[in-house]
């Protein structure tokens, strides 16, 4: 289980997420919806491990391991992904060669042996063709060039590779067209399983339908302030925030 | 000498005056040889060493960095072996499919040399053999002092001149296997060593050289080596050079091209060592619709200082030339790159462009960039880039969060910094070997 409380963070001395309180259990997938600004992408990061962002007050725990102990590798070793809302461009490092990389230090990690070359190409060439990624893509420094939606397409790549136990996607569906949205969204249900916990932040209740959480909450400055089953999405999606934002204010 | 020694004042400078008068007789060469010689000495003489207020040596104070000269080795130095040499040169450079001639201690191992195969392709011979009674297109190049006056490294290698490599290749002859001049250094008590190369390929010749100077040596050798390199018409070269030696070492290189029309000129510099490194490379458009292009990596820890500058003269129209440089500097290692671009009035069209990047690893790390344009052609299309900064933490950040250490993320986009600049080189097994060499480089500093 996933449980974070009372999480204070700053983030160059401002205050962004004030007292977040949050519990996922193993097998359930939780989505987070709120406002512009609230401090969504910050909870993502700070579950990950991002090194700016200061936790004054509160705790982190994964199966029961305090996160917040752990560089961001050995979160990753953890189980911990974040499939990033800006994915970064890293010129004149091969797709490929990160790729395996990252995959052999999970692995390693985990005490699993590496993977051979042939094995390690036959892995990535399945997993990207259910994805539709272009080989093409593979060939490609990372992530240079590519479209938002490439961008996306190529976190979820990574994660399905990885096979982390806490999978936290920040916007995964921005940029995304209506067909990859759902292509994505059976990737990120192929992963669904009772040892993996999910924390999926949108903005769109159309993701939702796809990927059908356990939970909804509404994180709104710096704070869940409702949650509630899936149809609180559908509620947000009429309603919008600003009974949340003055709540909060 | 003549009245003009009072200017030789430093410890170093009257030292090089020294040694040459105690050992000149003793040098190879004609007399005509004897000459340059005596010449290039009264030009050092004139100049001394360069310091800070010579513009063109701002960042590198030579005279305040060189606190002594030393004479050339004396005496027969060690019997090395092929396996030695192999050895010497690490498994990727050993296993580079070369033709190999090995100068130890800055003379010409004729033993451990292939100096046959050209043969009637052209001609090739040491060159302290070929100064004795120099043929006229190796007179031709030594006697072009166009430079030396006004350089005093050139000056001192002329004088000092003990051996090298004496290479012409005749028109229309390609030598396909890359040609590998090893110098390895020996010593074991400080010395200074002057090689001269010349190399001239004729109309249409194609040949690749590589230069590396990976020495065992910990001594505090001083090392001036000059290229002189020509190509003339549609002639077509790879030159490259590694340069790897210890703290205590001083490298002097100067590479002066001549390009003639249509000739194609490709080099690439990997300095990853020596306490202190200047390199300077001085490449001339002669003849219309020539390519050059001179890339290189630098790799700095300790206080190594290493400083590439770069003169280029673009002289006829029509021509195009590229520089990529990129600088790693860790600890209180110092980067200098100096690039100048002249085009003169008749040089119209000329494309030409600059670009160098230094990546700062420690907070005492420094870089010192200066590109420079003087253009007196109005239609031509040159630039320059110039950027100095540390690894992006957003990208180790993306890296780390999927499972890289944080040494190895380093690595990676270290490698990848480099990589932008090693890519450029053609030759895939001389790519591999200098991106081995890179990573031997992080393997040691950064685990
Ligand atoms: N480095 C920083 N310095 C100062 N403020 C920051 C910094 N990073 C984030 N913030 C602020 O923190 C707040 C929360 O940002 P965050 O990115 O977490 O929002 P979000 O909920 O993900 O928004 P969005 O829906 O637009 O993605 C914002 O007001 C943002 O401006
Ligand atoms: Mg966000």
């Amino acid at each position: 289980m996933l449980k974070i409380e009372n999480l204070h963070v700053e983030v160059d001395g401002k205050e962004i997420l004030d007292g977040l309180d949050i519990e996922v259990p193993k097998g359930e997938v939780h989505a987070i919806m709120g406002p512009n600004g609230s401090g969504k992408s910050t909870l993502a990061y700070v579950l990950a491990g991002k090194d700016d962002y200061v936790v004054t007050k509160g705790s982190i725990t994964w199966n029961g391991e305090d996160l917040l102990e752990l560089s961001p590798d050995e979160r990753a070793a953890a189980g911990v992904f974040l499939a990033f809302q800006y994915p970064v461009e890293i010129p004149g490092v091969a797709t490929m060669t990160f790729l395996r990389t990252a995959l052999n230090a999970v692995r390693k990690a985990r005490g699993e042996d590496e993977l051979t070359t042939p094995d390690f190409m036959r892995v990535v060439r399945e997993k990207a063709e259910a994805l539709k990624i272009e080989s093409d893509m593979l060939k490609r420094p990372l992530n240079v060039g590519f479209s938002g939606g490439e961008k996306k397409r190529q976190e979820v790549l990574q994660m399905a590779l990885l096979e982390p136990s806490l999978c936290v996607l920040d916007e995964t569906d921005s940029g995304l067209d209506i067909d990859a949205v759902r292509i994505v969204s059976e990737g990120v249900n192929a992963l669904r399983s009772p040892e993996r916990a999910m924390l999926v932040i949108t903005h769109y209740q159309r993701l939702l339908t796809y990927i059908v959480p356990d939970r909804v909450h509404v994180l709104s400055a710096g704070k869940i302030v409702r949650s509630g089953d899936k149809e609180l999405a559908l509620e947000l999606e009429k309603s919008g925030y600003a009974e949340y934002e003055e709540a909060a204010a | 000498m003549d009245a003009a020694v009072n200017t030789l004042t430093s410890k170093a400078e009257l030292a090089f005056a020294e040694t040459f008068d105690r050992v000149k007789a003793e040098l190879p060469g004609a007399d005509s040889v004897h000459e340059l010689r005596n010449d290039a000495m009264r030009g050092f003489a004139r100049t001394g060493l360069p310091n800070r207020r010579v513009e063109e040596w701002k960042y590198t104070d030579l005279y305040a960095r060189l606190d002594d000269a030393f004479a050339p080795p004396a005496g027969e130095g060690p019997k090395l072996t092929r396996d030695d040499v192999l050895q010497a040169l690490g498994s990727e450079l050993a296993a580079l499919d070369c033709h190999l001639i090995v100068l130890v201690d800055g003379q010409v191992a004729i033993g451990l040399s292939e100096m046959n195969f050209l043969g009637e392709q052209g001609e090739l011979s040491s060159m302290a053999s070929a100064l004795a009674a120099p043929p006229t297109w190796l007179e031709e190049r030594l006697a072009d002092g166009e430079m030396a006056p006004q350089n005093a490294v050139l000056c001192l290698n002329t004088a000092m001149m003990s051996d090298g490599v004496a290479l012409r290749v005749a028109a229309d002859v390609s030598i396909e296997k890359p040609i590998h001049i090893v110098h390895l250094h020996t010593a074991t008590t400080p010395v200074g060593i002057a090689t001269r190369h010349v190399i001239a390929l004729e109309a249409r010749a194609r040949a690749s050289v590589l230069e590396s100077h990976v020495g065992p040596s910990s001594a505090a050798v001083q090392h001036n080596v000059a290229s002189d390199v020509s190509l003339a018409e549609g002639a077509a070269m790879h030159h490259l050079k590694i340069q790897q030696e210890s703290d205590s070492a001083t490298h002097l290189s100067t590479w002066r091209v001549a390009l003639a029309a249509s000739t194609n000129y490709d080099a690439f510099q990997f300095v990853g060592g020596t306490g202190l490194t200047r390199n300077e490379i001085h490449l001339s458009f002669n003849g219309e619709h020539a390519r050059g292009g001179v890339n290189g990596v630098f790799m700095g820890a300790s206080e190594q200082h290493i400083d590439t500058t770069l003169f280029v003269d673009h002289a006829a129209a029509n021509c195009v030339n590229r520089m990529v440089f990129k600088g790693v500097l860790d600890d209180a290692a110092r980067g200098v790159f100096q690039g100048k671009i002249m085009v003169r009035q008749q040089a119209q069209k000329t494309d030409s462009n600059e670009m160098v990047q230094g990546l700062l690893l420690s907070e005492r790390a420094e870089f010192d960039s200066k590109p420079e344009l003087e253009i007196f052609a109005d239609d031509v299309l040159c630039g320059h880039g110039s950027t100095s900064g540390q690894i992006d933490e957003d990208l180790l950040f993306y890296l780390r969060a999927r499972g890289i250490g944080e040494l190895e993320a380093r690595s990676l986009l270290i490698q990848a910094f480099a990589g932008e600049a090693l890519e450029l080189i053609e030759n895939e097994t001389i790519r591999e070997a200098l991106g081995e060499a890179v990573r031997g480089w992080l393997a040691h500093r950064i685990g």
